[in-house]
């Protein structure tokens, strides 16, 4: 994590700060701390100790130094012991020391001398009466040293252990100069027989001869001393080790019960708000850092949010507000949601919430903020605020990003339970068929609404292929779902769903092959909606549509009829004009000219009244057949059915037909089976008919003939007629518009023959009141023209008339009906 | 020297009245046809003063199809040979705003409906183009 942390400072060009952050931690927190606290106690202990030697020892030394300076005092007096006072005071100048006495007490004092290793010198000392001085009476130095004689003045003779000597024996420290060296000395008073003194015996001893047995104490305990305090060391640094190990463990086990915690946190919270609370709580158990802060990053715009806080002031979330996330961000949490990588820093003080006393972390706390990353991108911010002095180390920062890292991944997985567990509860309660499967296309998982639908429980289907249980719409393509969707990847459309009866249900799906775990391995999960419903709505709508569109069609159709109806009526009038125009004008054309008898032969005017006559019949004609249509547009025209024969009709017309086609040199033959023709009808309309067809017969044969045939065809019981000819013929797309009213076949006014174009509307129309049949029939152009009239043949023991009457509107219940007026004006 | 004129009729009844009111009334030479190809050829031989057209023509074909008075007339006005020759359309197509139709569409100088009413009328048309074709344009043909 040094790296990171490196970089991140040296980046933010704060690494005062950022130290300074760091070092009081690395002497105080933990094991750092630790050691300082034992590093205190030894010393401590070292001192008392110490103390405690030095006063043991200081008392040992007084009382050796006494014991010592008692020891000499007590050689003192028993130098004293072996001066005899009488003999002493008898030495009084320096001449008697040549005597005797003076050199046997010289010896008695230099033997004890000599006996007492350390005593550099042994003598006594006399003061006279009322005399201040101290003088010297024995001597007895080493013979190196000068010595001093009887009466030579002791140096020191105003000290005033010398006179408490006179009573009893005395020691005492000083600095011998003559010797130049410490020493001690011990006076003892020299008696007389009555106990009176007069003297003392004096003894200087070198100053180990009393100090030795303390300095040697001294420096035993000096010794000891040591060893204490290297024992102590040991005892502290073993006891700091241990106590150590155990702050150690007691810290994992402490950030180990955090993350439990922190994961129980994150499993058992209720609300977002609790869980970020509580994992606050956990991690501040963790770390001991009291105060937190949660930021969520927000989008559009981006920014972060204060989710939870933890010992924060009151309206902190005000104060934080962090900037947008971004490279240059003010706030540190906003830079470590930007780079992703944690950032301490300890010296603004900017956006910094305002505790209360004795309550936040003190003046210029550090900052520290840890990233939540989740799929490289940052989540969240955790921040946390740390007393200065407390300072915020490496370790420190490793656990919080433990415990930020920990945090992201349970926030990550309650949301991937909590997605899941949608996900499931979605899949058991929707409507929607969801059926797993593995790689090799066999059913693995089938959810209630997949059940419901194939009418079959999960484990009855699990491991049949489920290419059974759908199939293409289009059937025998014989592809494959599983195979197309494990080579595409995936597929959307229609297909039908098989249940287990057999029966099937139309199915819009959409098939997924899932990423395995395992690498190259797909599953394959299909995703079904049942569309029988939808089908069916589709299907009446387009129904609808058609009934529609049909309806539409007959109107267009009907609209066009009528349209075509009226041009043809137009056309009708029109051509009526002229075909009643035309025969007129000759008509108005010679009677001028007989009128005005211009030039006129008797011949020449009966031939201008013949042609007047035959234009005014041929107009005569034109008007009945006007007259007809209109009777049968408005539905007046009468027909009277009554037995007949149709044979003699048939010759009456032929008959009355044979001048207009000799006029046209045609042959005009009638093959009629022998004996009568009997039928049902209206001889004047039948021989209308037939005059009519004759009539188009001639009009349109140039050369040959006309040739009617009928015939009884006892097979359907009809009378059959025949209108041959052998003229123009009808092209075929044209037949059919013959019977239309009004209807020309060729409508332009290069006509080649006259005519309404009536006569054959109202010729059907007059078969069917008959209830015959009429049919054209033609070759096509120049190959002659056949119509067929058919009609219901007579017999006298047929069922009763009315069942053959033609117009229904009388109560007919017994022979031939005669209907009203018959109207027809026109005579064969 | 009488006008000659050329009626193309197809009814013979109204062509023989035609003939009749010209040359008894009129004083006219006539001849009658409904043969395209010979209109063609007298309108060109330049003995034809005027032509009385019908419309519809029964038996009329020309170049193989049928034509009626109209195209014969509209033949007859766009050859150059052909186009100083008046024509009158005497025609039973009658109907409101057949005049105009057909004389746009035929090219022709004047329309008459039949039945012709008064042959003098007739007459005086025929007169009248005759008079106007001989002013507007010199005799070139004649």
């Amino acid at each position: 994590m040094g790296t990171a942390m490196r970089h991140e400072r040296s980046e933010r060009g704060t690494p005062a700060a950022a130290a300074g952050a760091q070092e009081p931690a690395k002497r105080r927190h933990g094991p750092g701390r630790l050691a300082t606290r034992f590093l205190g106690g030894y010393l401590l202990a070292a001192l008392l100790s110490g103390v405690v030697l030095w006063g043991v020892t200081g008392y040992v030394c007084g009382r050796l130094r006494t014991a010592g300076g008692a020891r000499l005092a007590q050689l003192a007096a028993t130098v004293a012991a072996t001066v005899p006072a009488e003999e002493h005071e008898a030495l009084t100048s320096s001449s008697d020391e040549n005597g005797l006495p003076y050199q046997r007490l010289r010896a008695r004092l230099s033997a004890i001398r000599q006996a007492n290793r350390g005593l550099r010198s042994v003598y006594t000392l006399a003061r006279l009466p009322g005399a201040r001085t101290w003088t010297y009476v024995l001597d007895a130095r080493p013979a190196r040293s000068p010595l001093a004689h009887i009466g030579e003045p002791y140096r020191m003779s105003g000290a005033p252990e010398l006179l408490l000597a006179l009573e009893q024996p005395v020691w005492t420290r000083r600095v011998t100069s003559h010797l130049g060296e410490r020493t001690f000395s011990a006076f003892a008073p020299i008696r007389d027989g009555s106990g009176r003194a007069t003297a003392v015996a004096g003894l200087d001893a070198a100053e180990d001869e009393v100090l030795g047995p303390e300095r040697q104490f001294a420096r035993e305990a000096a010794v000891f001393y040591g060893l204490l305090l290297v024992a102590i060391a040991f005892a502290g640094r073993a006891h700091y080790q241990k106590r150590r190990a155990e702050v150690t463990r007691a810290r994992n086990v402490e950030a180990q019960l955090a993350l439990h915690r922190l994961a129980e946190t994150v499993a058992r919270s209720r609300g977002d708000v609790e869980l970020l609370r509580g994992a606050l709580d956990v991690i501040a158990r963790g770390t001991g850092i009291r105060h937190w802060v949660l930021y969520q990053r927000a989008r559009e715009p981006d920014r972060l949010v204060v989710a939870a806080t933890r010992e924060l002031p009151r309206g902190a979330e005000e104060t934080l507000r962090p900037d947008p996330p971004a490279a240059g961000a003010a706030s540190p949490a906003s830079r470590a949601a930007w780079t992703r990588e944690p950032v301490v820093c300890g010296e603004s003080t900017a956006n910094l919430p305002a505790w209360g006393r004795g309550e936040g972390p003190g003046e210029r706390p550090i900052r520290a903020c840890v990233p939540l990353v989740d799929g490289g991108e940052t989540t969240a911010v955790l921040q946390c605020f740390v007393p200065r002095g407390r300072g915020f180390g490496t370790e420190d920062l490793a656990l919080v990003r433990w415990m930020a890292s920990q945090l992201a991944q349970g926030l990550k997985r309650r949301e991937l339970e909590r997605r899941d567990q949608l996900l499931a509860s979605y899949m058991l309660r929707t409507g929607e068929i969801l059926i797993g499967a593995d790689a090799g296309g066999a059913v693995t998982y089938l959810n209630p609404a997949a059940e419901r639908a194939l009418g079959a429980r999960s484990d009855e289907l699990r491991g049949i292929p489920l290419d059974a249980l759908v199939q293409p719409v289009e059937s025998g393509t014989g592809a494959s779902l599983v195979e197309a969707v494990q080579r595409d990847g995936t597929f959307t459309g229609e297909l039908w769903c098989v249940r287990v009866d057999g029966s099937r249900f139309p199915v819009a799906v959409n098939v997924e092959a899932v990423q395995d775990a395992a690498p190259g391995r797909r599953e394959i999960v299909l995703l079904a909606r049942d569309v029988t419903e939808a089908r069916e709505r589709e299907r009446q709508l387009r129904a609808q549509r058609a009934a529609v569109e049909t309806l539409n069609d007959r109107l267009e159709h009907a609209n066009e009829r009528l349209r075509e109806a009226d041009r043809m009526k137009n056309e009708f009038i029109a051509n009526t004009s002229h075909e009643l125009r035309t025969p007129l004008n000759a008509v108005i054309g010679f009677a001028t000219l007989l009128e005005q008898g211009v030039h006129n032969s008797s011949e020449e005017r009966e031939t201008f009244a013949r042609w007047i006559r035959e234009s005014a019949e041929h107009l005569l004609g034109i008007i009945n057949d006007i007259l007809d249509l209109a009777k049968i547009e408005a539905g007046r025209l009468q027909v009277v059915l009554e037995p007949g024969d149709a044979a003699e009709a048939i010759r009456s017309a032929v008959q009355t037909m044979r001048s207009a086609a000799a006029r046209k040199s045609l042959g005009l033959a009638a093959d009629l089976e022998a004996g009568p023709l009997p039928m049902l009808m209206d001889s004047a309309r039948l021989r209308q008919v037939l005059l009519n067809l004759l009539g188009n017969a001639v009009k349109f044969t140039d050369t040959g003939e006309v040739r009617v045939r009928a015939s009884r065809d006892p097979e359907s019981a009809r009378v059959v007629i025949h209108v041959e000819d052998t003229g123009i013929g009808i092209a075929r797309e044209k037949q059919s518009l013959l019977f239309r009213k009004f209807s020309q076949v060729d409508g332009s006014y290069h006509r080649r023959h006259q005519g309404t174009g009536l006569g054959l509307a109202i010729t059907r129309t007059l078969v069917e009141r008959m209830k015959g049949t009429i049919e054209i029939e033609s070759e096509g152009p120049g190959r002659g023209t056949r119509v067929t009239l058919t009609f219901p043949a007579y017999a006298p023991a047929a069922p009763s008339p009315s069942a053959l009457e033609g117009e229904g509107d009388g109560p007919g219940d017994s022979a031939p009906v005669h209907d009203g007026s018959a109207v027809s004006d026109r005579t064969a | 020297m009488p006008s000659h004129i050329l009626i193309v009729e197809d009814d013979p009844m109204n062509a023989k009245l035609f003939e009749l009111l010209l040359t008894r009334k009129g004083g006219y030479t006539v001849e009658i046809t409904e043969e395209p190809p010979r209109v063609l050829e007298r309108a060109a031989s330049g003995a034809v003063d005027l032509v009385i057209m019908d419309v519809s023509l029964s038996n009329s074909e020309l170049d193989g199809a049928p034509v009626d008075g109209l195209a014969i007339a509209r033949r007859l006005k766009t050859d150059p040979a052909t186009r100083h020759v008046p024509i009158l359309l005497a025609t039973a197509h009658a109907m409101k705003g057949s005049r105009e139709k057909f004389l746009r569409e035929s090219h022709a100088d004047d329309y008459i409906a039949k039945p012709i009413v008064s042959s003098d009328e007739l007459i005086q048309r025929i007169e009248a183009l005759i008079e106007r074709r001989s002013h507007a344009s010199p005799p070139a043909a004649r």
